[in-house]
């Protein structure tokens, strides 16, 4: 089994100004506001979902410490790293797992920001994506 | 008492006009004319002259100021003249002197004068002028009959309102002389309290706080009797205005319950709002927390296909772990109860688990670890879908409810859209807290009703110690006696008091149901006088107050001429507008039950009737139902370049030009 050394998984520079404008719009109704992992795994899951992933993601940016990371999401980001491959030994290097789920949650990152900047309800888009991900 | 002449001199309008009534017209006079004529004026003259209203200070006729200077002065005069039944006429003349200011102002120079002269049937008698002209006129007119000798008919088709009441009033306390009754019991209730005063003085200390106990008492009840009173009075008045509502409100009652339809849907819309809003955002917040899962579920089929894989090719750990395990081994019994002996099969098979566990590769157990959480996860999306789907179903009902809501308030916007919609809610509010204030008032009254008999026996009980306290002395017995008098009397003149507002309520009641049913349809109507002075009128249907518009104007004219009846003067009765406001349908039939009135008044000698019309009021086909009773026609003209109204006899020729009276004089219609 081959640990990581990260701390943190990161995502696009690029896109620093635009993560606050997204927790912004997408904070609830008490105004409260998603924490760096609900983010990082709502990337994820669009990026996923529309199959778009942009390239690995030099570190400078965190999106989230890895200690924050619940069981859950790492058996998840193990779930899509194993889809992505085909193989099951992928689990055993813990940088594998994280640099493919990094690029796709950059992906993701990457589209809600577009739909931002082009005006776009964002919060409605993404609920209307994952409602429709209820279907069996 | 019949009026047989009018004279006015620079009063308004009215500089110079003199109003002659022959014996033979003088029961039914006729004084037209159009709107600003004079015909209000005329009235106006006759409540200055005869009940002192007042007029302002600046009351003279315009033409009579132009010709005048400064610190010229101008008498304004209105006398009236009467005919008695003896052959007697008095006459009646109130004048005042005024300053003239300018060409166009002035200012009373005196208080007005009143002079009352009385000319004897037989003109070789001395004509006598009274001494005390306000006091004959307080005796013959008095004022608080103003509202029944002088009428305005715009004012009639409300005659019978709350508004009235305290009017019916001052006539009834008027004819029963109840101001007199009034007056014995005050003195007699001083002299009782001045009587107990003596007694107590008499009787020493205890006599005297016992007194002063009984008449606190008696103040108590009597605050709490007027509580009462004044309760009741809310209460008539705010059922009066709540019936004036529904008269308000009648025809436009669908209208009203509409009107607070709508009220009521823009409540329940802006309700419904706040809740599909709040229910969006919980919806949005559940599924941006607990839904984003789901997104990746694509790629869970991936773990169960490499798990199953795994699973057959013998690499993934049992489900125990090897720590459960041993400590089954250590404690030598299973969880199924089974002994596990040492060498027994049972305990060679769990160590063979364990050592399978431990040989299992690295890849089966966290591929085993992942399979298990990602089976957790899918029960976790499952979990938040059905809460999604839930959330989402109320939300499309919400929306359901407000396109219902709003397609309904289309509909009533459509019906209210050429209404005063504003109004009508304001009405039906205030009807709403009138209604509650009826019921607060008369849970009040139920309340003080109970309070006031406690109270009744507390001051018997007052009363009983003051008599105790006193007991012994004979001057006390004496001056008891006054003060037992002085009670009765004064219960006595409370109860005449009574019985004479009674007996003129019933003479009024019977005397209106007589004339009413000779004009009405027989035995339809039947009046009731209340207590407190309301006139209602009672269908034979038992309902209350459901006369036409005519009718009831009809009915205001019956018990004004009711009252002189029973009155026993024999006052006349002028009305300004008699149709009011009236639709041309309800003219007709007043006009037709005026005329019976009329005919009906010839019977009881001595009553007189002017009316004061404009031209769409006395029209050849009003003017046909009163030809029999030979009335003295006659009009108001106004000449505009003097500014003054005159008096002609007939119809107005200028009337004559136009409409109805046209096709009249050209013999078209009769």
């Amino acid at each position: 089994m081959i640990k990581t050394k990260r701390v943190a998984l990161s995502w696009n520079q690029e896109f620093k100004d635009s993560v606050a404008d997204i927790r912004y719009a997408l904070r609830g109704a008490d105004e409260k506001e998603q924490s760096n992992g609900e983010l990082f795994m709502l990337c994820l899951g669009i990026g996923f979902k529309w199959k778009f992933k942009v390239a690995t993601p030099p570190r400078k940016s965190d999106a989230v410490r890895l200690s924050y990371l619940k069981e859950k999401d790492i058996s998840v980001m193990r779930a899509i790293a194993i889809s992505e491959t085909g193989r099951a030994d992928v689990v055993t290097n813990e940088d594998d797992v994280y640099d493919i789920v990094e690029q796709y949650a950059a992906g993701g990152l990457a589209l809600i920001a577009k739909r931002l900047s082009d005006g776009d309800d964002i919060k409605q888009w993404l609920v209307a994506e994952i409602f429709t991900s209820f279907e069996p | 008492m019949k009026i047989s002449s009018i004279k006015i001199a620079n009063f308004k309008l009215l500089a110079d006009i003199t109003v002659e009534i022959p014996a033979h017209q003088s029961g039914l006079v006729f004084i037209n004319g159009l709107n600003g004529h004079g015909k209000t004026t005329l009235k106006s003259s006759l409540e200055w002259c005869l009940f002192g209203a007042n007029q302002g200070n600046d009351f003279v006729s315009h033409s009579t100021l132009k010709g005048k200077q400064p610190g010229d002065f101008v008498e304004v005069s209105v006398e009236v003249e009467f005919s008695n039944s003896d052959n007697s006429k008095t006459y009646v003349k109130r004048f005042q002197t005024m300053n003239v200011l300018d060409g166009s102002k002035s200012s009373p120079s005196s208080q007005p004068s009143l002079l009352i002269r009385i000319q004897p049937a037989n003109p070789a008698d001395p004509t006598e002028i009274l001494d005390n002209p306000d006091a004959w006129l307080e005796k013959n007119l008095p004022k608080r009959l103003l509202s029944y000798v002088l009428f305005d008919g715009e004012q009639m088709e409300k005659f019978f309102d709350s508004k009235v009441k305290s009017a019916v009033e001052d006539a009834v306390r008027e004819i029963a002389g109840i101001d007199l009754f009034d007056n014995v019991k005050k003195k007699l209730d001083d002299i009782e309290s001045k009587t107990n005063q003596k007694i107590a003085k008499l009787s020493g200390g205890d006599a005297s706080a016992r007194l002063q106990d009984y008449e606190r008492d008696i103040r108590l009840g009597e605050i709490l009797a007027q509580d009462f009173e004044t309760n009741k009075q809310n209460l008539v008045a705010a059922e009066a205005r709540i019936k004036v509502i529904d008269k308000d409100l009648a025809g436009l009652e669908n209208l009203s319950e509409v009107v607070e339809e709508d009220e009521r849907l823009n409540d329940d819309l802006r309700t419904l709002a706040t809740r599909r809003r709040e229910a969006q955002l919980e919806f949005e917040s559940r599924i941006l927390v607990t839904g984003v899962f789901s997104l990746l579920k694509p790629a869970f089929k991936a773990v169960e296909t490499q798990a199953s894989k795994a699973a057959k090719e013998g690499w993934l750990p049992p489900q125990f772990t090897p720590a459960s395990l041993r400590a089954l081994l250590d404690s030598g019994q299973c969880v199924c109860g089974e002994v596990l002996a040492e060498d027994s099969a049972s305990a060679k098979h769990i160590e063979r688990v364990i050592e399978q566990f431990e040989t299992s590769s690295e890849i089966g157990q966290v591929l085993q670890a992942t399979s298990d959480e990602i089976k957790l996860t899918s029960l976790s999306i499952q979990g938040a879908s059905d809460g999604a789907r839930l959330l989402n179903k109320r939300i499309m009902e919400l929306n359901t409810d407000e396109s219902r809501l709003l397609a309904r308030r289309e509909v009533i916007s459509s019906v209210i859209a050429n209404n005063d919609a504003d109004s009508i809610a304001k009405l039906g509010r205030e009807r709403s807290q009138l209604q509650k204030q009826r019921f607060d008032l008369l849970k009040d009254n139920a309340q003080l009703e109970r309070q006031m008999a406690d109270h009744a026996a507390r001051i018997e009980r007052s009363k009983k110690a003051y008599e105790k306290a006193t007991e012994g002395d004979g001057e006390v017995a004496r001056l008891r006696a006054i003060a037992s008098l002085a009670t009765r009397a004064a219960a006595a003149a409370g109860q005449i008091h009574s019985l004479v507002i009674e007996m003129i309520r019933k003479k009024l009641e019977s005397s209106i149901d007589q004339r009413f049913s000779r004009l009405v349809k027989k035995g339809q109507f039947k009046t009731e006088i209340t207590e407190d002075f309301m006139i209602r009128t009672v269908d034979d249907l038992g309902n209350y107050d459901n006369l036409s518009e005519g009718q009831s104007m009809l009915k205001a004219f019956v018990f004004s001429m009711s009252l002189r009846d029973v009155i026993g003067l024999r006052l006349p009765l002028l009305v300004d507008t008699p149709y009011g406001r009236l639709s041309e349908r309800h003219r007709v039939e007043l006009s037709q039950m005026l005329a019976a009135l009329v005919a009906d008044s010839a019977n009881y000698d001595g009553n007189q009737v002017i009316f004061l019309m404009h031209d769409s009021e006395y029209t050849p086909y009003t003017r046909k139902h009163f030809l029999e009773y030979n009335p003295l026609e006659t009009f108001l003209s106004r000449d505009d370049e003097s500014d003054v109204s005159r008096l002609g006899e007939g119809i107005d020729p200028e009337w004559l030009k136009h409409t109805a009276w046209k096709d009249w004089a050209e013999g078209i219609i009769k």
